[in-house]
């Protein structure tokens, strides 16, 4: 038992100062108003505030949009790594981790170059005639952003997934006769549906939580909530700490129960098969 | 018993809050190899581990050569152990890992050298001291890993299923050569395994366990041919096991000269099918068909299905004609040879 | 389909992936090591001067060096926070790696931005060092990457009975860590350290928030030349990425030179 407490000790000091302590002051300090009072005010405010609400529906609009369509190219992503060699996936994957780690300012920067007013992009639909829909600082081009990190992210998560898919049951299920349609839908389906359903709730928990990528492509012109939560803290004059963590609660509470249901939804299929 | 060396008394184990051993007690002779043998789950490796000092929260106590053990750690106990998936250290020769224990006791690099390249030649891997594991074959894997262990000289070394990793040839083999280490260098083994032949080929002594209980004790012969419990029989899978009744049924008055007990129950060995009558002992012919036959070999093993229904296994030697399988055949069975389930044998 | 032309259709997309995640890195490269490229399709000129103005910049070195100096604290207590418990729970007791599980969907469930609040609600009026507090966050949030990659890196081998075969051949158990465990997954510490560096090199959420920007790294001083010099800003993201390049590289080389032992090589037959 005595190795037991050595091995433990520094993560669980750790996990106690900058985790359990600091969500648990948040929770508290969620239901203080201003002047230190308990009140429910913050949280009134969340689902009365118009300003707020809108940064709900943007928070929420990004990171559905973002992560559906990031989780229909990571499949096929995903798919496609499999087929090829051991070496290339292995380069392949250590390349899409590295893009991965590429968001954020670096990401943002560079889309401002591709895409920005002075970039390649409107030069070249300039030159072409063609009318530019895209607007990088806007809403559509914040969740085009998301997908650069999104769609690694998504072929991470569902690679592993696609490997376990034994190519073998395709030839067991193709021996007893079943048509390839009858494959998909009795045997690659059932594994494979569970896991987009994890891995969605996890693109979307990512997209929900990203900061530092918005930010940096358009300071705090489109508001969501991890802006919103930047401002309340960072903000001068208007800062709102007990605010910021009213919002901070609401979301970790409402991320952890995503992501769990998103566990649960593999793991219950996992022990069924 | 002046002679035991190892003494296991009264242990218990729990894990996880399952109690997995329960009062158990046996004992080991010094100097002979005694397996333990049992189904998969019926917690031999539990009790090696207890006894290697790899788990100390145990109850009961654990003597060996008339030291009380139970409480000390792995690392003091003097006694060796072979894992089945043969654990050697990657990272080292074969050199540096039979050399391993001796430099942990600090001992001088000259009488490291001389005491290792001993054993490697006793396991015939002198050649190979500058390999790594991972060049090396299975069976030779488990050969560096047992002279690893027996270098130290243990009081007991422990084998946890050595063999169980490796190719039914080599299996084989490698069986005989550590049952020939044993006798060359005069270690105590206690050796776990699942595998019955095994048990039987190698062993001075058998230990039979399930659900965490001793089942018998014995020489390979008594655990062979006088199982002392219904689990016993069934465990030793060629018997056929019957109860008194279905002997009666079969025209047996008596076994070993007692009259049968209908609520007992009885092996018949299959071998111990004669075509003909035996002219000396007391023989009772047993009428019926054969149903099916398949030629091991120097045998035939057959399935006989007597005129009341009873089916039984029969294994006869293959010298003469095959028994016909078209018509009534009459087999006999010497009374004495019919074996009542946990009798003492006299 | 047949496996050939899966084959093709497969490597058709991923190259039309990998154009689509490269462009803007791509293009961004092609920036810096222009006179001027505005409103144009092709820029006007090729220069090195940017790179010399940047590199000989303080502000860059200073910058540099509080995020190598963050990376590094943030790896070794990583590593010590994780690789007791990695081996703990490999060689002693899997079923705490259950138990372990909550850590790897961390940064889902508390993203940065979530951690700092609470952060700076707890520790804005404490008088303990931010610095530290920040060190130790990042280190928080580094460890699903440090877990996954340690916890690999036991895979394929039998650690515990080497570990207990050591015991019972009577070492002590830190020597028996220290000589069969360690140099054993050495591979993979390597490749939790970069990971776990990586991360804590490019952190900017955490930092930017608590610190309130005071703090400048290499991240941070990113953002500022973004909103006031575009060529300056272009050729630090350059190196940024080629700091992310390089470690990928190693972690390849890493990768295709040990991930063959642990993978059970061909097995000698016996004879």
């Amino acid at each position: 038992m005595r190795t037991r407490l050595k091995v433990f000790f520094p993560l669980s000091i750790l996990v106690v100062l900058v985790l359990l302590l600091p969500i648990l002051i948040m929770v508290i300090a969620s239901f203080q108003s201003t002047d230190g009072s308990f009140s429910l005010a913050n949280y009134q405010q969340v689902i009365t505030n118009h300003y707020y609400l809108k940064a709900i529906r943007n928070s929420l609009g990004i990171s559905v949009v973002a992560s559906a369509v990031s989780l229909v190219i990571a499949v096929i992503g995903a798919w496609a790594l499999t087929r090829l060699s051991q070496k290339t996936k292995n380069i392949l994957i250590t390349l899409f981790n590295m893009s991965a780690s590429f968001a954020g300012v670096p990401l943002a920067f560079s889309l401002i170059i591709l895409f920005g007013n002075a970039g390649v992009w409107k030069a070249m639909t300039a030159a072409m005639h063609l009318k530019d829909s895209l607007e990088i600082y806007s809403l559509t081009g914040t969740t085009l952003a998301f997908t650069f990190f999104e769609i690694p992210l998504g072929i991470m998560f569902l690679f592993p997934v696609f490997e376990e898919l034994n190519p073998e049951w395709r030839e067991i299920s193709a021996v007893l006769g079943a048509k390839p349609l009858f494959f998909f839908k009795k045997v690659i389906l059932p594994v494979i549906l569970p896991n987009m359903i994890e891995v969605f709730t996890l693109l979307f928990a990512n997209a929900m939580g990203t900061y530092e990528t918005i930010y940096a492509l358009t300071g705090n012109s489109i508001v969501t909530i991890p802006i919103l939560i930047g401002t309340l803290i960072d903000g001068g004059l208007t800062a709102n700490i007990p605010l910021a963590c009213t919002f901070a609660t609401l979301f970790a509470l409402v991320m952890t129960l995503i992501v769990w249901v998103g566990n649960r939804v593999t793991r219950s299929k996992r022990e069924a098969a | 018993m002046p002679e035991a060396f190892l003494q296991i008394e009264d242990l218990g184990i729990n894990l996880s809050g399952n109690s997995i051993i329960n009062q158990m007690n046996f004992t080991i002779k010094k100097n002979t190899l005694t397996t333990f043998l049992g189904p998969s789950g019926s917690g031999k490796t539990t009790v090696l581990r207890a006894i290697a000092g790899l788990n100390t929260q145990v109850a009961g106590a654990i003597r060996l050569d008339g030291e009380e053990i139970h409480a000390l750690p792995a690392n003091q106990r003097n006694i060796g152990m072979v894992f089945q998936s043969y654990a050697l250290f990657p990272n080292m020769t074969i050199f540096d890992n039979v050399a391993y224990g001796l430099r942990v006791q600090k001992k001088p690099a000259a009488e490291i050298e001389q005491a290792v390249m001993e054993m490697l030649e006793t396991v015939s891997l002198a050649k190979k001291k500058d390999a790594y594991p991972d060049q090396l074959s299975g069976g030779q894997k488990q050969r560096v890993a047992i002279a690893r262990a027996m270098v130290l000289q243990p009081k007991l070394l422990l084998l946890d299923e050595p063999l169980s990793a490796l190719d039914a040839k080599i299996r084989v083999k490698l069986r005989e050569q550590i049952r020939k280490y044993q006798q060359k260098l005069g270690i105590t083994m206690l050796f776990v395994t699942h595998d019955q032949a095994e048990a039987m080929a190698i062993s001075d002594d058998i230990i039979v366990m399930n659900d965490g209980q001793v089942q018998q004790q014995g020489s390979p012969m008594d655990i062979y041919a006088n199982p002392a419990n219904l689990f016993m029989a069934q465990f030793i899978g060629n018997h056929n096991l019957l109860t008194g009744a279905e002997l009666r049924q079969l025209g047996f008055q008596s076994a070993r000269g007692t009259a049968v007990d209908d609520t007992a129950h009885y092996i018949i060995r299959p071998e111990l099918f004669c075509p003909t009558a035996s002219t000396t002992e007391k023989s009772c012919p047993i009428t019926g068909k054969i149903t099916s036959r398949a030629v091991l070999g120097d045998r035939i093993q057959y399935r006989f299905k007597s005129v009341a229904g009873l089916k039984l296994k029969v294994e006869l030697l293959n010298q003469e004609e095959p028994l016909p399988m078209d018509r009534d055949v009459t087999l006999y069975v010497q009374e004495r040879t019919i074996q009542k389930v946990g009798a003492t044998n006299a | 389909m047949t496996p050939k032309t899966s084959r093709r259709v497969a490597q058709a997309i991923i190259t039309f992936l990998f154009i689509y995640l490269a462009t803007p890195i791509v293009v961004t490269i092609i920036y810096s090591f222009s006179t001027t490229w505005v409103k144009s399709i092709v820029p006007s000129g090729l220069t090195l001067k940017w790179y010399g103005q940047l590199v000989t910049n303080p502000e860059f070195t200073t910058a540099l060096v509080r995020s190598l100096g963050l990376g590094l604290l943030t790896t070794v207590i990583a590593m010590i926070c994780f690789l007791p418990v990695v081996f703990y729970a490999n060689v002693y007791s899997p079923s705490v790696k259950s138990h372990l599980r909550f850590i790897t969907v961390l940064p889902f469930t508390i993203p940065g931005i979530i951690l700092v609040t609470g952060l700076i609600q707890l520790y804005a009026n404490l008088p303990i060092p931010k610095i530290l507090i920040l060190v130790l966050a990042i280190s928080l949030l580094s460890l699903p990457m440090t877990y996954q990659a340690l916890d690999n890196a036991f895979i394929g081998r039998d650690f515990r009975a080497m570990f207990e075969q050591a015991l019972v051949l009577g070492d002590k158990p830190f020597t028996a860590f220290v000589k069969i465990i360690i140099p054993n997954i050495r591979a993979g510490i390597l490749v939790a350290m970069l990971l776990t560096f990586t991360s804590a090199f490019g952190e900017y959420v955490l930092t930017n928030l608590l610190l309130g920007g005071n703090f400048e790294t290499l991240k941070i001083y990113m953002f500022r030349l973004m909103q006031s010099n575009g060529q300056a800003s272009s050729v630090l993201t350059t190196i940024y990425f080629l700091f992310l390049a390089l470690i990928s590289l190693i972690l390849i080389i890493i990768m295709q030179r040990y991930s063959a032992p642990h993978k059970s090589p061909k097995e000698v037959p016996d004879h």
